[in-house]
């Protein structure tokens, strides 16, 4: 599994980050990703950021900053 | 727009008038995620914000009275509804408009290895920027920017906290198009929103 060949990119693992937001990955997925995270500062930021733009839009939808 | 009171308002009508109309713009996008038509969003809107003058008396300010003008625009966005489509059956699914836009602005994030290029940078004090209304007026602006499908799907996931199944019957797409559009939508985004504020504040 931690085979050069099943390495993801970060294109491909900021596509599973944002799918991880809609629904549960599986779990070759949800490994692949830990590693990627584990060795990858800007994915890590980029998870981050996912999730702050979740909270802002809640926080939008209940009083837009007023 | 809309006066229909003949009552003169006193100051604090005045005051409650202004406070509603404030979220007009957040209103009008709610209702154009669900009904896509500029005119009939207007109209609903307009409706739901003169049922919220008429009512302002018993809003309790248990929610926020945003939180509140939205559940009179549900209501107003069902009757709505139910009237188009007593008069005819809807229309029917819109298709993609995001084939104009520039098919390759993704690809551009990445290097030819598909690692992010530039590096992503770390977004200095994000829960300061949630207490800040131009911070939100820049997320407004970022949004505007997103092709009108992507938008819509974007705004029921994330605004209204839909689930993805519910949006993709509403939009007629599947759940893997479902999540490309939310992808890119949250690409977008962050790239709009660290370019638009996160970077000034790196400086």
């Amino acid at each position: 599994m931690s085979n050069a060949d099943c390495d993801l990119s970060c294109k491909e693992a900021a596509r599973l980050m944002s799918r991880r937001q809609d629904a549960p990955l599986n779990a070759d997925e949800t490994e692949r990703l830990k590693q990627h995270l584990y060795e990858c500062l800007s994915c890590r930021r980029f998870d981050t950021q996912l999730q702050f733009l979740r909270r802002l839009a809640r926080r939008y939808a209940e009083a837009g900053g007023s | 727009m809309g006066e229909t009171k003949n009552i003169k308002p006193g100051p604090a009508q005045q005051a409650a008038f202004a406070e509603i109309e404030s979220h007009r713009p957040y209103l009008m996008r709610f209702a154009l995620a669900k009904l896509r038509d500029g005119a009939q969003a207007e109209e609903v809107v307009q409706e739901a914000l003169l049922a919220a003058l008429e009512s302002i008396g018993s809003f309790a300010g248990q929610s926020s009275l945003r939180t509140w003008l939205t559940s009179i625009l549900k209501f107003k966005i069902i009757d709505f509804q139910r009237r188009v489509v007593a008069e005819r059956a809807q229309f029917a699914c819109a298709p993609d408009e995001d084939a104009g836009a520039d098919p390759d602005w993704m690809d551009r994030m990445y290097d030819a290895t598909g690692h992010w290029s530039p590096r992503l940078a770390e977004w200095t004090d994000p829960d300061g920027a949630l207490e800040q209304r131009q911070f939100f007026e820049v997320f407004e602006r970022c949004m505007d920017k997103l092709p009108k499908s992507t938008a819509r799907v974007f705004f029921k996931r994330e605004v209204m906290g839909c689930e993805t199944e519910e949006i993709c019957k509403e939009e007629g797409i599947t759940s893997s198009n479902c999540w490309v559009m939310l992808h890119r939508a949250r690409l977008a985004l962050r790239e709009c929103l660290d370019r638009n504020w996160f970077q000034g504040a790196r400086n």
